[in-house]
């Protein structure tokens, strides 16, 4: 993610409490300095009837808007339910708020490429390859297909990245927004000049044991191995870690034993089953296609995996050194479930190793992210996503 | 585990193949799986190898992943052999795919030849980290790819082809529907056009379509009267007749036609309707239904009809005329001739209605003869026919009358009687005008066995009539031979009249007018025609005709003229200049609306005394239009001329009328003067005449006195003045003025 426009201080990066006169101080003097700024705002689900509050401060400011609603922020290594954390672009950036991404004759891949391509002809490439950085509606059930069909519209011109917003209790809820509309249903997406890059990882090892979701439709499994899903998921569970699942119990232990989607290159890609419906079908975050090789996850514990290590690591193999820097940071919110208290461990291992000053950003519902430089963008659960920043 | 893993990707990646039919979602999907796989980001398919100078010709044919080499999709690229043929191999050799290569991005390729089809590149900047062994477990699945490729490519043609003749025929199928939707159109707008109703029933009676005609007057719209039948609109009987038709039509092998009146309950329309019924067959020859196109000819009818009684009969009467009359005539001649049985034929005109048509114009005389045919159509049988031939001319034709001829002489000689006592009655001709009086005169003809003409048979009772007129009219006559010379004869008179009033033929006769001294007053001025080749004709033989041809006008001036011409002469001698002249004035002419102002203008010109000038009027002249006379009379009188009333008694005197004339004197007609002597009531007259003249201030003087014995009754009862033989007869100027002379010198 670019980052060159907020290298000037360390005050890129506020966490600020949404009250009209702190946000008109702050953007006023923001205004002042940078007279072609813009901000990306990241909002607590809780402080979501407040939106109205930063998105008129903007509007008086004349400052343009982008930002969405999680269910909590993330600031250093603390989740914070209250206040708005908002980030400065000196220089605004390409921002397109797209609604009802699935109504309509054009695809929703259509629709973003159509915003989006223009942008992307008229970018300098001086700094490198610019990235798409993408945030949807956490509800939307076709994620990963939108990911597939932006790449054969778009293919290598952008590096891809981004995360789901939403509600933490996936209730319906606009969750998208700029100074004027808060939208559901939709995407935004920040065409952000090069040269960094989103470094995405969820640390999950793969197991032996393979199955194939032989019967699926978008994010809902029905059958594994020619089975009702739910029976072979209560099965396996038994029989690898003796735990008896229930569809009384099934959402206690769901997050901690997600799918996952095997690849080739041995990359997995996580899909937490959320909901088990009355027919034993799984309703996943994250689509899974048909005949996709799943195979059943336990979530790693902090000190079992090295998924900070890696993470860290390709950070730095791909940006450089971090060191006194900030990292735009989304944490699946599945994950935190998962790990619970340890979720903060994991955070502090990712500012010790990285060596960064400050960790900013939220609990998401999904990522986007590639395996590596240049890659087929991927829809994940589970994982962390982090773009080197300015401090905060 | 591992095998399990492979299996799955070889399912997923044959299902995919599997799942497609064009060429192009298979090898994007392909592609796709590919990529997801094996986590290269790009990958690419060239087909259609050709080897040309050791190089391989390919056409890029599906790209994800580089979108600069996205743009050249479709293009012929030009590559090593080594990088398509077999074996799959993962190459690290970049100068292979240089061509494909842009900004030297991949350095890694794993090439995956589809036979001899093409190959799939994928290409990536490092190696994808993988335990599987790419390079052995593709084989089956590019195998099954490329055959894939070639069922696609056979279903795309066959699609191609396909669709070419299903969009061939759409289009011929939408250019025959435009064509049947135009000519559809077409036709309805033609139908909807026309003023007649148009429908179309089944066999059943069961309405198929109608136009916008049929809607307006049935009141209804085609779309409720589709699927439903006569009985659903109209009443049983009319349905029922309707039905007959129809079937009638049906076993018909033409149009079937009717004319019918029908009336419509919507607007209450009531009209003649020509109904056509034509039964309409499929190309099997099995019945389609019948056709109905029904024509409103009520105005047609209603022209033809009159066209008709334009033709056939009088616009003013509505009886039949000339042409209708001589077409019945025809027939009942032939009809007589079959029965043996008389006819007759009764020719009659109003006895003066001239004078009426001139006097109270042609609105009182059309009303007078739409008056005289409503009675003559009551009197006649209804059998009978009633004409009007022309002016006051009716014929009536008495058809079957009886085998005797005597008999149907009689017969006929009633009707016509009565005929003459009906038309003589009373007539009030507006509300506003007081009675009038007309009498009639009938000639009549019989027919039978005679081989005559309808013409001739007209001019036969025409003949008649003149010879009735001639009888003094008002009365009745029958045709015989001799009539017709005499009417031949009045047709010379005619001519010859006309003549002499070109030649200048005539002259005036002056006959004295004494006081009871028996001392000249004056002399009444007489016309007299001393015809060249007929000695003296007597004004009694050309002056009726005179009247009936109008020639009276000219002659009446001319007599007008040479009177004062004679005046001026006398008024210019003092012996003479006391001389009263009296002339007679027919009723024509005193009708004419310039009549005073001629008289004006010949005072003027022969300068005269008027006060001895005298114009003699008849009765029936002043009385025909009494108000209309007196205002004339009076303008005349205003000149200072003298106005005497002539034959006075002859016609419908009436006292009262009398009073309101300005006149000077009343002449004693010679009817009663002549028998005066020897008949009580004549001389009663007479007295009552004379009595009544000093009652009203008026002079009278008696003509036709013959002997003393008349001019002594006449004295002795008042009467002052005298004119007749006793006195003088009419003589020429110069035999008059020399025995005036002569009387004057004596006394």
């Amino acid at each position: 993610m670019n980052t060159d426009g907020l290298k000037s201080g360390e005050d890129a990066i506020q966490h600020l409490p949404l009250i009209r006169t702190s946000l008109d101080t702050l953007l006023q003097s923001w205004r002042a300095e940078y007279p072609y700024a813009g901000v990306l705002a990241l909002l607590p689900e809780q402080e979501k009837d407040n939106l109205r509050i930063l998105q008129a401060s903007c509007r008086r400011q004349d400052i343009p808007l982008a930002g969405a609603i999680f269910p909590a922020l993330l600031i250093d290594k603390e989740f914070h339910r209250e206040g708005v954390l908002l980030f400065r672009f000196d220089e605004w950036v390409p921002s397109f708020l797209i609604h009802e991404l699935n109504k309509g004759k054009s695809s929703p891949d259509e629709k973003i490429a159509q915003a989006v391509i223009p942008a992307i002809e008229a970018a300098s490439l001086e700094a490198g390859k610019p990235s798409l950085y993408m945030i949807y509606d956490g509800l939307l059930p076709n994620i990963a297909s939108i990911l597939d069909g932006l790449y054969l519209r778009l293919s290598d011109r952008v590096h891809y990245a981004g995360v789901n917003a939403g509600s933490e209790t996936f209730q319906p809820m606009p969750c998208l927004f700029d100074a004027d509309h808060v939208i559901e249903g939709g995407a935004l997406c920040l065409l952000i000049p090069g040269p960094n890059v989103t470094v995405l990882e969820h640390g999950y090892p793969v197991p032996k044991h393979v199955m194939n979701a032989t019967s699926t439709d978008g994010n809902r499994i029905f059958s594994i191995d020619w089975r009702p899903a739910f029976d072979v998921y209560q099965e396996i569970i038994q029989e690898e870690y003796g735990i008896g699942l229930t569809k009384e119990n099934f959402y206690h232990y769901a997050v901690h034993f997600p799918f996952g989607i095997l690849r080739a290159n041995q990359d997995l890609v996580v899909r937490i089953p959320v909901t088990l419906n009355e027919d034993g079908s799984l309703f996943c975050i994250g689509e899974v296609p048909e005949n996709t090789m799943l195979v059943l996850l336990r979530a790693p514990q902090v000190k079992e995996g090295d998924c900070i290590s890696r993470l860290a690591d390709n950070l730095e193999a791909s940006n450089g050194s971090l060191t006194g820097r900030s990292i735009l940071t989304f944490y699946c919110a599945g994950r935190r479930m998962h790990l619970g208290e340890d979720s903060l461990r994991e955070l502090n291992d990712l500012a010790k190793q990285t060596g960064v000053t400050h960790l900013a950003g939220a609990l998401s519902l999904g990522e986007i992210g590639t395996a590596g430089k240049g890659d087929y963008p991927m829809f994940h659960n589970a994982a962390l996503i982090c773009t080197p920043w300015g401090g905060i | 585990m591992e095998r399990e893993h492979i299996l799955s990707i070889l399912y997923d990646l044959t299902l995919t193949i599997g799942g497609e039919i064009h060429l192009d979602d298979l090898l994007r999907k392909v592609l796709q799986r590919f990529l997801y796989h094996t986590a290269f980001p790009m990958g690419l398919v060239l087909l259609d190898h050709k080897y040309v100078n050791g190089v391989i010709q390919a056409r890029l044919t599906s790209v994800i992943g580089d979108h600069l080499l996205e743009l050249r999709r479709g293009e012929q690229l030009e590559l090593p052999t080594a990088l398509t043929r077999n074996p799959i191999e993962l190459l690290n050799d970049s100068t292979l795919f240089a061509e494909i290569n842009n900004r030297a991005k991949y350095r890694y390729c794993l090439k995956l030849p589809i036979d001899e089809t093409g190959v799939i590149l994928l290409l990536s900047p490092r190696m994808p980290a993988s335990k599987l062994p790419l390079t052995q477990i593709f084989q089956p699945v590019l195998a099954n790819l490329s055959r894939a490729i070639l069922l696609c490519r056979n279903s795309e043609r066959l699609t191609r082809t396909l669709e070419t003749d299903r969009d061939q025929a759409r289009a011929e199928l939408a250019n025959a529907l435009e064509r049947s939707e135009r000519e559809r159109m077409l036709l309805r707008s033609l139908n909807d056009t026309i003023p007649d109703l148009v429908w179309l029933k089944d066999p059943a009676g069961t309405y198929l379509t109608c136009n916008k005609a049929f809607e307006g007057l049935y009141g209804t719209t085609e779309a409720k009267l589709v699927g439903k039948t006569d009985y659903d609109f109209v009443e049983k009987e009319l349905a029922d007749f309707s039905r007959e038709n129809d079937q009638a039509a049906l076993k018909s092998d033409g149009p079937s036609v009717n004319e019918e009146w029908l009336t419509f309950t919507c607007n209450g329309y009531h009209g003649l309707f020509e109904t056509i019924k034509t039964p309409l067959k499929k190309e099997d020859g099995s019945i389609l239904g019948v056709l109905g196109i029904a024509r409103d000819i009520t105005l047609r009818k209603e022209a033809e009809d009159r066209i008709k009684q334009l033709a056939y009969y009088d616009s003013l009467t509505n009886l039949p005329n000339r042409r209708l009359l001589m077409d019945r005539l025809g027939h009942a001649l032939l009809a007589s001739l079959r029965s043996r049985n008389y006819g007759a034929l009764l020719i009659l005109d109003l006895d003066r209605f001239k004078i009426l048509n001139d006097t109270r114009g042609h609105g009182t005389g059309d009303q007078l003869l739409k008056e005289v045919a409503l009675r003559l159509v009551d009197t006649v049988r209804q059998e009978d026919t009633v004409a009007r031939l022309g002016g006051d001319e009716f014929v009536i034709l008495l058809e079957n009358l009886d085998s005797n001829k005597d008999f149907a002489a009689r017969h006929a000689e009633l009707v016509a009687e009565k005929i003459r006592k009906e038309l003589n009655k009373s007539y009030f001709l507006s509300p506003q005008e007081h009675e009038h009086h007309s009498t009639t005169s009938i000639g009549i003809t019989l027919f039978s066995d005679q081989r005559n003409t309808a013409e001739a048979l007209l001019k036969q009772a025409d003949v008649a009539l003149y010879q009735a007129k001639d009888s003094g009219r008002n009365t009745v006559r029958f045709y015989n031979a001799s009539m017709q010379s005499a009417i031949d004869e009045r047709m010379a008179m005619e001519t010859a009249l006309r003549q002499a009033l070109r030649n200048n033929e005539f002259t005036l006769f002056y006959q004295s007018q004494v006081d009871s001294n028996g001392w000249i007053t004056g002399a009444e001025a007489l016309i007299r025609w001393p015809s060249p080749d007929r000695s003296m004709v007597l004004p009694d033989s050309f002056i009726p005709i005179a009247e009936e041809t109008r020639l009276i006008l000219p002659l009446g001036l001319w007599v007008l003229e040479r009177a004062c011409d004679q005046l001026k002469t006398w008024q210019s001698d003092p012996r003479t200049k006391q001389l009263t002249l009296a002339v007679n004035i027919s009723a024509l002419q005193f009708h004419q609306h310039d009549f005073a102002d001629q008289i004006k203008d010949i005072l003027h010109r022969y300068e005269i005394n008027p006060a001895f000038l005298k114009l003699e009027l008849t009765e029936s002249a002043l009385l025909e239009d009494i108000d209309s006379a007196i205002e004339r009379l009076s303008r005349i009188k205003a000149l200072g001329i003298g106005l005497a009333l002539d034959d006075f008694g002859t016609g419908f005197s009436s006292l009262s009328y009398l009073k309101r004339l300005p006149l000077d004197q009343i002449k004693i007609d010679r009817t009663f003067v002549r028998d005066i002597a020897e008949d009580a009531n004549d001389a009663a007259i007479v007295q009552a005449v004379i009595s009544m003249c000093h009652h009203l201030g008026l002079n009278v003087i008696a003509e036709g006195v013959e002997n003393q014995e008349q001019k002594a009754f006449l004295e002795k009862n008042g009467c002052r003045a005298f004119q007749g033989y006793l006195f003088g007869r009419p003589m020429p100027t110069a035999e008059w003025e020399n025995q005036y002379l002569i009387a004057t010198d004596k006394t």
